[in-house]
């Protein structure tokens, strides 16, 4: 007589296989307004103007006897799946930055923003988007943004008010 | 009954070897092209931020220059850890590790704000060097020597 599996095998072994899985987010910072940046005027902006608009800097840097400072909000999305000794683990970590660069008298000269905290991915190794998709997808969603005349804040960088 | 053996084998040494398939991205790379569009000598603090967009990173060299530095981290792959009891001690071998070298673009400015020079490669290789050499803070602002003080023995 020879045996089958009947469903109860196939559930335990359906559960054995599954013990583990994981999904974490993690998050540094709060995400930037691209709002903040509209009322930012190179040569005639200054430092207080930008604080008031974006907040505390998470670091000023100086250049010289000029100064600039960056702002930061990092999302990282993490999936694991655990299969008795097989571990599947993807992590993206994606960013909002922007930087904003002032002259000796903290008048601002320059700022670029760039915002793409949201295209972080919970994805697996095996479903995860190629790379070379993602910057597809990118480079349409530019030049559709180009095409219909909006200001890109996200890319843009405003010259020296000088 | 054939599928209990390599079963209760993967039962029996789930808790001493472990495969690992990870992929990991970290920020993502400029737009494609966006980097050749740049031009040494030509191109100004203006022209870099609006072809990539913020850096990850600047600071400032010596003589009134600084640099811009955009990285990216994308890899994937295979790991294979094996957790042997050595007495009391469990000893940890790991092989195939994944990479964790970001690869990026650095941009020189001269202090008029102008593009210098453009470098390729790993981040940490570029960036370390420059470091190490960074300059201290100026005591005076060029129009400066005039205020509080040496005013010298003449």
């Amino acid at each position: 007589m020879r045996l089958r599996p009947g469903p109860l095998f196939l559930a335990c072994v359906l559960v054995l296989l599954c013990p583990g899985c994981l999904l974490q987010r993690g998050r540094i910072n709060e995400r930037l307004d691209p709002a903040a940046f509209e009322g930012l005027v190179p040569g005639e902006s200054t430092a207080a103007d930008v604080v008031a608009a974006l907040g505390a800097p998470t670091e000023v840097v100086q250049l010289g006897f000029r100064s600039a400072y960056r702002y930061e909000h990092v999302k990282t999305k993490e999936a694991a799946l655990f299969l008795l000794v097989l571990l599947l683990r993807g992590t993206d970590a994606q960013q909002d930055r922007a930087w904003v660069f002032f002259d000796e008298n903290d008048v601002l000269t320059h700022f670029a923003a760039t915002l793409e905290s949201r295209d972080a991915e919970w994805a697996l190794p095996v479903f995860q988007t190629d790379p070379d998709v993602v910057a597809e997808r990118k480079r349409k969603a530019a030049a559709a943004t180009a095409a219909e005349g909006q200001a890109g804040v996200e890319t843009g960088a405003s010259p020296s008010g000088e | 009954m054939r599928l209990l053996a390599p079963l209760l084998v993967a039962l029996g040494t789930s808790s001493c070897v472990i495969v690992t398939w990870a992929r990991a991205r970290q920020l993502s790379p400029p737009p494609a092209g966006s980097v050749e569009s740049l031009e040494p000598g030509a191109d100004d603090l203006g022209d870099a931020l609006a072809h990539l967009g913020a850096p990850i990173e600047a600071f400032q060299l010596e003589g009134g220059r600084y640099v811009l530095a955009y990285g990216w981290f994308q890899d994937s792959g295979w790991t294979v850890t094996v957790i042997v009891p050595i007495q009391n001690v469990s000893g940890r071998f790991t092989y195939g590790e994944l990479g964790a070298k970001g690869k990026g673009v650095v941009l020189f400015f001269d202090g008029d704000d102008r593009i210098t020079e453009i470098r390729r490669g790993y981040l940490r290789d570029i960036l370390e060097p420059l470091r190490r050499k960074r300059p201290s803070m100026p005591l005076e602002r060029p129009g400066d020597e005039g205020e509080g003080g040496d005013e010298g023995a003449g």
